[in-house]
């Protein structure tokens, strides 16, 4: 049965890690230490409860552990509360249609479509091809401080069209 | 989702850009803002390393360590279940003891719970029987089906068994209809009454199978069947599928399915194909055949009568 709900959530907790950590060698250890630890204390699990968020709280406990000993250049900036944050929002990513992490993942494939074309790029560029702020301002003819700004609205413009697309009752 | 607010004030908070150096103190204004840049960070980062091969990989890791620490557990624990087992044997219980394998009833656990559902999905049926010579097609249609009896079968249908015509059988969860393309033998009435309708029809082969009622067959088969794990393959996209055997428990059951071959998602949970021997007619063999076809965009499917 472990296995089970661990091909199922998988996903979901690697891309929790994914918003925390930079170097993506410390999401893979962080997202195997998740699961041993979850099947170490399943007997903790209360089965009438969903496992996805019993499962990234204790991925958020591991994150802050990593942050500590790894040094606050290695973790971005995460607390309880801010932690707590990207957790309600992971919930209400699960109410998007679909069955598996992947399918509700073409909800955000297709929002790309909605973004400007220079946001859209910047963040091809930087996601699919890993290139940073200044490469992407060389390849774009344009500045960092501008690539910066394209990233981080083009990001809240994503933001808003998976908040669209959820069911009425997932809106918060 | 929270509603964000298109908001360049806490711009330089943001550390999931690479150029930009860790944080030290987080504004009580800002955590907003903040959270939702991180979370479309870790989607988009997600999204663009989205690789199968990768995932099946950090499946094994994750099931290699638990095997590692679990080996020193579990050979003190099989000492003591082969000493349990030895005392049943001796006497005489060994029927007790399970005889499947214990993620066949866990996989479709899981597969009823995800059927149970409320989503639209759209199956592909084939009922067929087998003649001493020659198979013949009964019954072929695409059906629609949500938990809670709607559902709506859109194919050629067999009405009395023999007039294979084009056709629709609906249901809204209460009201239960019959439509014939060629407008003959239209009827409907309360879905309590169904076993008089169908007969009325001449189409009883459709609840005798129970196939109309996908979710509730799926768990008949989780508690009236002895499950068993035959193998893990891969389909097309390298997803990996249980192959699971359900054989009925008594001569009786809730279903006229005597055996059933399965197909389990891993992924989804979701029973993807079921081949099922159910009860022939005459002395010959009938074969349902099941496919899924994925969901139904939500809210697309009328389940109400035409007329």
């Amino acid at each position: 049965m472990f296995e089970i709900l661990a091909r199922e959530h998988l996903d979901s907790v690697r891309a929790f890690l994914l918003s925390s950590l930079r170097d993506p060698a410390a999401v893979e250890d962080v997202l195997q230490e998740t699961f041993l630890t979850a099947w170490k204390i399943l007997d903790r699990y209360d089965r009438k409860l969903p496992f996805g968020p019993w499962v990234r709280g204790i991925a958020g406990k591991l994150v802050l552990n990593h942050r500590r000993k790894q040094g606050r250049n290695k973790v971005h900036y995460c607390d309880d509360e801010l932690l707590g944050r990207i957790d309600d929002q992971f919930d209400r990513f699960q109410q998007l249609t679909g069955d598996t992490f992947d399918e509700k993942l073409d909800a955000l494939r297709g929002c790309l479509q909605s973004l400007s074309g220079p946001q859209r790029d910047s963040i091809r560029l930087h996601y699919e091809h890993g290139l940073h702020c200044k490469e992407i301002g060389e390849r774009l003819g344009m500045g960092f401080e501008a690539v910066k700004k394209h990233l981080q609205r083009g990001r809240a413009k994503l933001q808003r069209c998976l908040h669209s697309k959820l069911p009425a009752g997932g809106a918060a | 989702m929270s509603d964000p607010v298109d908001d360049d004030r806490f711009c330089e908070l943001d550390e999931t850009i690479a150029d930009v150096q860790g944080l030290g103190v987080v504004p009580d204004e800002a955590r907003g803002w903040l959270a939702d840049q991180r979370v479309m960070h870790g989607l988009l980062r997600a999204l663009y390393t989205a690789d199968a091969a990768a995932r099946e990989e950090r499946v094994e890791n994750i099931l290699a360590g638990i095997g590692a620490n679990e080996a020193r557990r579990q050979r003190r624990h099989w000492f003591a279940v082969a000493a349990v087992a030895l005392v049943l044997a001796t006497l005489g219980f060994a029927s007790v003891l399970p005889s499947s394998l214990p993620t066949a009833e866990a996989a479709m656990a899981r597969a009823a719970d995800q059927m149970a559902r409320p989503v639209d999905r759209r199956f592909r049926i084939r009922v067929t029987v087998e003649g001493p010579r020659v198979e013949k097609v009964r019954q072929e249609f695409e059906l629609i089906a949500r938990p809670g009896m709607r559902f709506m079968v859109e194919g050629r249908l067999a009405f009395a068994g023999v007039r294979l015509v084009d056709g629709r059988i609906g249901c809204d969860g209460e009201t239960l209809w019959v439509a014939p393309k060629d407008g003959q033998g239209r009827v409907s009435g309360p879905l309590k009454e169904r076993a008089a309708l169908f007969k009325r029809s001449r189409l009883d082969e459709f609840l005798d199978i129970g196939c109309l009622d996908v979710h509730a067959l799926i768990a008949k088969l989780l508690g009236g069947f002895k499950l068993r794990v035959l193998e893990r393959t891969l389909d097309d996209l390298g997803n990996p599928q249980l192959r699971i055997a359900a054989t009925r428990r008594g001569k009786r059951g809730p279903l006229k399915i005597r055996s059933a071959e399965l197909l389990v998602d891993e992924l989804t949970g979701l029973v993807t194909r079921m081949e099922a021997d159910v009860g022939g007619i005459d002395s010959r063999r009938r074969v349902l055949v099941m496919e899924s076809l994925g969901r139904v965009d939500s809210g697309s499917v009328d389940y109400s009568r035409p007329w």
